[in-house]
């Protein structure tokens, strides 16, 4: 096993991104295709396996119109958001209905544009592929969703059914639709994933996953089950202060008062239900990162570990949940406290990170792949994506 | 001669060799330097004489020098590389020119061409403390320039370009929804209502020289919060101006009216409604740039940036709206401390609605949220009527700042 290394460095990234942003500051943003092509290039360029490097070949003048008409949409979309915000749901709409086609175009693009070893990467996804599993699947997701709270609602008000046999029937319906809709979240995931992967290309290799529906489920179903645990302990601990510190009175003056300004203020006033609300929102802050940083993790640990190369390379995650959330919040405070000055540092320590928790078993090695011919591509699609934020999950 | 220590790739393949990179300078001025690769045992690979193509120099990481043929030599020793080829490029111009046709030989036409364009000097920038601490100085002056300057003047005329009809067009409905879900109709009776209007088609309508063809409508409404009546007065792109009844109970003369009257006229005529449309625009559209190039973790303070700056600009607003009553009142003689009255009356019903003593909560909160308020404050607001109310007193029809 190999892990791989990012060489990077946060004041040596300042440098660069200082720059860039100056640039695209006083071009009126023009300048902004290069900047990206410059810092894809950093990334890239710094994060090794046995010493060879990735890299990114796009250019700025290649991605500039794709950039421009995108930055034209973008202006559109939000000037028509704030003037008509009903027109803004027909643009949404739209929206929806493009998403695949950016994905597809963007993890072709991308990936094309990628090399390691000097060897480009590919990606031979097809457009119908990212319909199926970007708009089919989440629109079934999204039915199953609401067919319970539908269906219950249909129930109750046709008066067909007395009040006992009509609960139990809504909560059978209820638990059905959720069910129905845990198992869609997991199916989403999984054709998402089989789809960008089983697409990729290294030279002539072609990667593989074995991911099923299940291992999602099993992950989703670990993730509801912790957020459920640790919101109950949070729960229990401040009640458990409340009653040591007292506060649990003050609590219930407080809602007992609630249409009296002049007893509010007072109860508010002496500080203790303050601090108990306070660290409520910091607890629950920690909750919700402790928990996108467990399902990243764990879904990074399954899908790294059934992808493979030729059947012959293999991966696998070594990044913990704790790890991860750590690194995110220090990230986040070094950002906000430095009004956004350390967001090279956050970055650069972010892509050490992620690299050193990723193995790679090489097999029998890289020597024998050889880039093949690839049809020259247009970076709409892709900085279509980049402008609508689509999230564009590419694995690695 | 030259030697650079690295790997080298041959043509298309993923292999790599350690080898060295041998550039030789011009046997004659404006000839073209010679470059070889040696194997790690010394057996010749490669010998070129044109000029490979280079990949920007970015931090450290790896370069690359694609030969026609297409074999790559890739080394991190960059200082070298720059050393070598600034030599040998004068002899060599134009030369990295390949025939076959892989993947990567097109990239190395393109990298070819950034090195020919010579884009040397964003790393040199990249590399001098005095450029980076001109970079920070001027992206900080630059962005908190264009947020507070670029961004409401550009606004401004666009909002002008744009034609009347614009505005009726995007309140086209919303007195329609104030009506359904705020408004209640008006208690005032008819005969008030028709004097006051007549008034104002009479009086202050005339002052508006520009008139780009604004169609003027007043209207009364009652708008009942709880138990409380809410006094005041709001203006729509499309020329629609409401008054509460609580507002018109609230003022004490006709001239205290007409002052607040043309300030929503001001509002309109400066097309206040439109600009905010557009700047809102404009820092939604630069959110989304800065956020989508990576970290969502910035989403929050840019919000929250674009929030203190939107209500900067909206009391900016108010203080234009306000000038352009006092100008106006000035040219149809009445006395702007009018608006003073009406503005002191306004908060003091403000005050006690909210159970406080007038004075001592606006002073402490006034320092530390200055920059939150979307209106100004009160008393700045007084200060200037009482200052305008000066001129008019002097018989003047302007009164510019001293």
């Amino acid at each position: 096993m190999q892990t791989l290394r990012f060489e990077g460095r946060g004041g040596e990234y300042f440098r660069i991104w200082i720059v860039n942003v100056m640039l695209t500051i006083i071009t009126l943003s023009i300048y902004y295709p290069w900047a990206k092509v410059r810092t894809r290039r950093y990334f890239h360029g710094n994060t090794t396996l046995e010493g060879r490097s990735f890299d990114y070949h796009a250019t700025g003048r290649q991605l500039l119109p794709g950039y421009l008409i995108s930055l034209l949409l973008l202006v559109i979309y939000i000037g028509v958001q704030t003037a008509f915000p009903v027109a803004a749901l027909a643009l949404f709409g739209i929206l929806v209905l493009a998403i695949p086609w950016i994905v597809w175009k963007s993890l072709g693009f991308n990936l094309r544009m990628t090399s390691f070893s000097t060897v480009r990467f590919g990606f031979a996804g097809t457009v119908g592929g990212a319909y199926v599993s970007y708009l089919v699947w989440p629109a079934l997701l999204l039915l199953g969703l609401l067919a319970g709270p539908f269906i219950t609602g249909i129930l109750g008000n046709s008066g067909l059914l007395d009040s006992v046999t009509a609960t139990l029937l809504t909560i059978a319906v209820m638990v059905a639709g959720y069910a129905l809709s845990f198992f869609l979240y997991a199916k989403v995931k999984q054709r998402r994933t089989v789809y960008a992967i089983d697409g990729y290309r290294y030279g002539q290799g072609r990667f593989e996953t074995t991911v099923r529906t299940g291992g999602f489920a099993r992950i989703l179903g670990k993730t509801i089950g912790l957020s459920l645990m640790m919101l109950l302990g949070v729960l229990a601990l401040l009640a458990g202060l409340a009653l040591v510190t007292g506060a649990a009175g003050d609590l219930l003056d407080l809602a007992g008062s609630l249409d009296d300004p002049e007893a509010v203020a007072e109860v508010l006033g002496t500080g203790a239900i303050v601090m108990l609300i306070a660290m409520l929102y910091v607890g629950l802050l920690l909750l919700v990162f402790i928990l996108i940083a467990y399902g990243y993790t764990r879904q990074r640990t399954y899908i790294l570990s059934h992808a493979a190369l030729d059947k012959a390379i293999t991966f696998a995650s070594t990044l913990g949940a704790r790890r991860y959330a750590w690194v995110l919040l220090i990230n986040l405070l070094l950002v906000g406290v430095t009004l956004g000055l350390a967001i090279p540092w956050a970055r650069v320590r972010l892509a050490r990170v992620l690299a050193e928790h990723t193995e790679v078993d090489t097999g029998a090695g890289f020597d024998d792949y050889m880039s093949t011919r690839q049809e020259e591509q247009t970076s709409l699609g892709e900085q279509l994506g980049d402008a609508f934020d689509v999230d564009v999950g590419t694995g690695f | 001669m030259i030697r650079i220590l690295g790997h080298w790739h041959p043509p298309d393949s993923a292999a790599r060799h350690p080898g060295t990179l041998l550039v030789g300078a011009p046997e004659r001025a404006g000839g073209a330097a010679s470059f070889s690769i040696e194997d790690d045992v010394g057996t010749l690979v490669l010998r070129s004489e044109t000029m490979p193509a280079l990949t920007d120099r970015v931090g450290n990481i790896e370069r690359r020098l694609s030969f026609a043929d297409g074999t790559v030599f890739a080394t991190r020793d960059n200082d070298a590389v720059d050393r070598a080829l600034t030599g040998a490029r004068g002899g060599a111009r134009g030369g990295a020119r390949s025939g076959t046709d892989s993947g990567s030989d097109t990239a190395g036409k393109r990298a070819g061409s950034g090195a020919r364009h010579g884009d040397g000097w964003l790393h040199r920038l990249e590399s001098s403390g005095r450029w980076i601490a001109v970079a920070v100085l001027a992206t900080v002056a630059v962005a908190s320039g264009l947020f507070f300057l670029g961004i409401p003047f550009a606004s401004e005329r666009i909002a002008h370009a744009l034609p009347q009809r614009t505005g009726e067009i995007i309140s086209a409905s919303t007195l329609d929804f104030l009506d359904e879900w705020v408004f209640e109709e008006s208690r005032l009776d008819e005969e008030r209502q028709r004097a006051i209007e007549a008034h104002v088609r009479r009086r202050l309508l005339p002052l508006d020289a520009r008139n780009d063809g604004i169609r003027y409508r007043l209207h009364f409404r009652d708008w009942t919060m709880g138990s409380e009546a809410i006094p005041n007065a709001l203006a729509l792109p499309s020329g629609d101006i409401v008054l509460t009844d609580a507002f018109v109970d609230l003022t004490a003369s006709q001239d205290e009216m007409d002052s607040v009257i043309l300030h929503e006229i001001g509002h309109i005529v400066e097309r206040h409604s439109l600009q905010r449309l557009v700047e809102g625009t404009f820092i939604g559209v630069t959110v989304m740039l800065v956020t989508g190039d990576g970290s969502g973790l910035a989403d929050l303070g840019v919000g929250l940036g674009s929030l203190l700056v939107g209500s900067h600009y909206s009391r900016g607003h108010e203080s234009a709206a306000d000038r352009y009553a006092f100008d106006r009142m000035l040219e149809a003689g009445i006395d702007p401390m009018a608006f003073g009255d009406i503005m002191a009356r306004l908060e003091a019903s403000m005050s006690e609605r909210d159970g406080n003593a007038p004075d001592a909560h606006d002073e402490e909160s006034a320092t530390m949220l200055d920059y939150l308020a979307s209106h100004p404050r009160s008393a700045e607001r007084i200060e200037q009527a009482q200052r305008y109310s000066d001129c008019f007193e002097r018989g003047r029809t302007s009164c510019p700042m001293d």
